[in-house]
């Protein structure tokens, strides 16, 4: 097959999709899309692929060039719309929620009044995310009114998009870990339990250590279904063990990196996402 | 750079400075690398 990979950063994994793609003898087109203008009439120039795997690192170009090429009739993976169904926590959590999917108690407000009004409601600890973000950024646990009052305004003051719009969480007692699961296709393959001793955020790029994931027949399912709702092709999707409740879905991940799941499990994933999308480029 | 460098890669300048690789009209060449933005990510 003949498979654009777009991103902004060559990252490990970027590098290891390509060598990997490579040595399967697959065409590969790098398209850096810093490098890369769309002017209407002309060709995109992507040199025949026939599908585009999107890797960009920054979220805005992710989306505005998968629109692009959508827009030129090429298969995205993941889509649009998927990324944007991830990117935006409080679609995917809407979305979760209503398709009975289990996630934490969350509560999206419009003003700081009514934003505190179900703090109380849902009980302090509780925390605050911004509705679009990543890697644990701003991310923050307000132990009381006060706190979650500061955060707020903080928040108001900064430049993140919907700034005026409260996302608030229940705080999870979950053990000092969390976990993420991959959905290739239709398949749910590998994971990692993200563990941090120090914090309670369990973001590898907050420092918390990959471990080998065992998947039960649970978990896989949770995982298949959350594709089923939000769509895309390659998913990384984190999950909370609550001790009474069971697994919780906190996020999805539409771009979702995996050098550490890779490393830890000794799994190949660029090698098995590639045979995935080529059983479906075939079809 | 590596002979397989490719664009987007990011080098260690010997200064300690990050310096991404681009095509510049069809050469390679080397740019002070982006720093981290407000919507990166997952």
């Amino acid at each position: 097959m003949i498979l654009g990979v777009s991103y902004d950063l060559l990252r490990w994994e970027e590098r290891n999709l390509i060598d990997e793609a490579r040595k399967e003898g697959h065409k590969i087109v790098p398209v850096f899309t810093k490098d890369m203008a769309f002017v209407t009439g002309e060709d995109l120039g992507l040199l025949g692929a026939e599908a585009i795997l999107q890797r960009n690192t920054s979220h805005s170009r992710a989306l505005s060039s998968s629109l692009i090429f959508e827009a030129h009739g090429l298969r995205v993976y993941n889509d649009s719309m998927t990324l944007i169904r991830c990117e935006n926590k409080l679609h995917t959590t809407s979305l979760l929620s209503k398709s009975g999917i289990p996630v934490p108690k969350t509560a999206i407000a419009f003003s700081r009044e009514k934003a505190l009004e179900i703090a109380e409601k849902l009980g302090y600890p509780v925390v605050i995310k911004p509705v679009e973000g990543s890697w644990g950024r701003m991310v923050a646990r307000a132990q009381d009114e006060d706190s979650l009052r500061s955060l707020m305004e903080y928040q108001e003051f900064t430049t993140v998009p919907f700034k005026t719009v409260y996302y608030i969480q229940e705080f999870v007692e979950k053990p000092n870990r969390d976990i993420r699961i991959f959905v290739i296709g239709d398949e749910a393959p590998v994971g990692i339990y993200r563990v941090n001793e120090k914090s309670w955020k369990t973001n590898t790029a907050l420092g918390a250590t990959a471990l080998p994931l065992k998947i039960d027949e649970e978990l896989r399912e949770l995982a298949l279904k959350v594709r089923e709702v939000i769509g895309g092709f390659f998913l990384g999707i984190d999950v909370f063990e609550d001790r009474e409740r069971g697994y919780l879905v906190g996020e999805v991940n539409g771009v979702p990196e995996y050098k550490n799941t890779a490393r830890v499990n000794q799994f190949n994933v660029s090698g098995f996402l590639l045979r995935k999308l080529g059983e479906v480029l075939r079809k | 750079m590596e002979d397989n460098a490719l664009p987007g890669e990011i080098v260690e300048h010997d200064c300690g400075a990050q310096l991404e690789v681009y095509n510049d009209h069809g050469r390679l060449s080397l740019r002070l690398a982006e720093q981290i933005g407000e919507d990166w990510g997952e």
